[in-house]
């Protein structure tokens, strides 16, 4: 079983699709289809085989199709497995009968990706604040 | 029983720390004070700030965007927060730094909080320190330097305390430029190179009445935008096409790659909306045809336009901000704009859909 990888990413559901956001990352990710389903009943914590059973009309491969998305979404770092020994969600059932036709795909989005890649406390001149190692105001500390 | 049975190790440790810090940085402003100050009263969304100014230097970085929401006179009524602000060099009243290790680390600052989020302090990557004490409706904003400071920080002043201090209310500072006609107004979302601060601007020209271009207030609740800024912000090889701002564009923000900025309240007085009941958003896309149209769009693709931007830039966000988001875009009809070359024509374009839309965001 899985849950999201709070609080660095979040996510909702919109008319079927789902936006997710790696804030640590800077991706983000939209789902559409079968993906959102899946993504969302990971979410609500069923498991693989419970997510496969549910898709074995839609997929004739249907559990390598829902591992391979799943390892996927932890690959990206939006998921992470919990304990087996954990709630298990085992009541879960597609909120539709029936559902999505299509494969599960994931679309990126890498544009703000470079927003992430500046330093917080490094990029100030060397006239700025905050430098530990050149503190010139220590007396008043 | 022992402490941690209530969850108060390290947290009430941290608490204190911050608190002991802001105690310190207010005598440090009293100080810097003393060699001159300046009081202005502003209104920030429905809330009313009071912004303290010690020294002559911070006025010119952080109260331009504000003028169009100075409140007239003078103002006795209790601010809803009081907001201090100085430079070290230039009042040689420094801030220590600070004692606790620093955390979350996200885009553009490290911060903290205490457990039950009522003091906060961040740092951003320009050095600008800023610290918020709820209980007391305080806020501390603090810089060594000013010219470490970013041009963003004159178009954009107190973004990080807004984004703080609005986080467990409806409102939420978002990436977005609003317009409107009559009271109502729809919200232009899109990442840069969209068109957005274009068709802003062209709607400046054309006689719309102007919110924002780049950053926004929205209560997420009633859909009501409310104009935080007065500056709007250019591409320099984008005057060309708006010669008539040209003269307007703040001298010491024209830097290479970075738009310059300009102020709307005294190019053209009176031309803000304080505020503008929503109807829609709208998602600028720049097709390099002469005429403009506008057609449904997904709320999806509008959720994808306006989020990743706003929850980026704000460098701390939560899933409770991304539901704000969310919520709005569930409240408003989405549409693209298929901005074209013509700009009185995009303006008409927008203003017969206005016109069309003047109804309540339903």
């Amino acid at each position: 079983m899985y849950q999201i990888n709070a609080p660095g990413v979040v996510s909702d559901t919109l008319d079927g699709e789902a936006i997710i956001i790696n804030l640590e990352t800077g991706m983000y990710y939209s789902l559409e289809g079968s993906a959102a389903v899946i993504w969302k009943a990971l979410c609500e914590g069923a498991s693989e085989g419970d997510i496969a059973l549910a898709f074995q009309d839609s997929f004739d491969q249907a559990t390598e199709i829902i591992s391979t998305f799943t390892q996927e979404l932890v690959r990206e770092q939006l998921l992470v497995p919990i304990s087996s020994d954990g709630p298990t969600n085992h009541s879960w059932k597609p909120s539709h009968p029936s559902l999505p036709a299509g494969f599960p795909v994931i679309n990126r989005f890498a544009d703000m990706h470079d927003l992430l890649l500046l330093d917080p406390i490094h990029m100030v001149g060397a006239e700025g604040w905050p430098h530990r190692a050149e503190e010139p105001h220590t007396q008043h500390s | 029983m022992t402490a941690d049975t209530f969850g108060l190790i390290g947290t009430r440790t941290d608490a204190d720390r911050l608190r002991n810090y802001i105690d310190r940085a207010v005598e440090l402003f009293d100080v810097a004070a003393q060699q001159g100050s300046e009081r202005h009263d502003i209104r920030i969304g429905t809330q009313h700030w009071r912004l303290h100014l010690a020294g002559q230097q911070p006025g010119t970085i952080f109260l331009p965007a504000f003028s169009h929401v100075e409140l007239p006179g003078e103002v006795h009524s209790q601010p809803d927060l009081t907001v201090c602000i100085w430079e070290g060099i230039g009042t040689n009243c420094p801030l220590p730094f600070p004692d606790w290790d620093w955390e979350n680390r996200r885009a553009h600052s490290v911060h903290q909080s205490s457990s039950d989020h009522a003091l906060y302090a961040d740092i951003h990557f320009n050095g600008l320190l800023t610290l918020v004490d709820r209980t007391r409706r305080l806020a501390i904003v603090w810089t060594q330097d000013l010219r470490t400071l970013h041009p963003y920080d004159i178009s954009a002043p107190l973004a990080t305390l807004i984004d703080q201090w609005f986080a467990p209310t409806p409102f939420m500072r978002i990436h977005s430029g609003a317009v409107g006609l009559n009271g109502t107004g729809i919200l232009l979302t899109g990442k840069s190179g969209s068109g957005k601060s274009t068709a802003t601007l062209a709607s400046l020209r054309y006689g719309l009445d102007y919110v924002g271009d780049d950053y926004v207030l929205v209560d997420t609740e009633t859909a009501v935008v409310y104009s935080l800024y007065s500056s709007a912000k250019i591409a320099l090889e984008n005057v060309r096409r708006f010669p008539e701002l040209g003269a307007f564009i703040r001298e010491d923000t024209r830097v290479p790659d970075e738009k310059a900025i300009l102020f709307v309240e005294p190019m053209m007085p009176g031309q803000t909306a304080a505020s503008l009941q929503l109807s829609a958003m709208v998602v600028p896309r720049v097709t390099g045809q002469t005429s403009s149209f506008i057609s449904e769009m997904t709320s999806m693709n509008a959720l994808l336009a306006l989020a990743p931007s706003t929850l980026f830039q704000s460098g701390n966000f939560t899933q409770a901000d991304f539901l704000k988001l969310s919520r709005l875009v569930r409240k408003l009809p989405a549409f693209q704009l298929h901005a074209g070359t013509d700009l009185a024509a995009l303006v008409e374009c927008l203003r017969q859909f206005l016109d069309a839309n003047m109804i309540a965001a339903r």
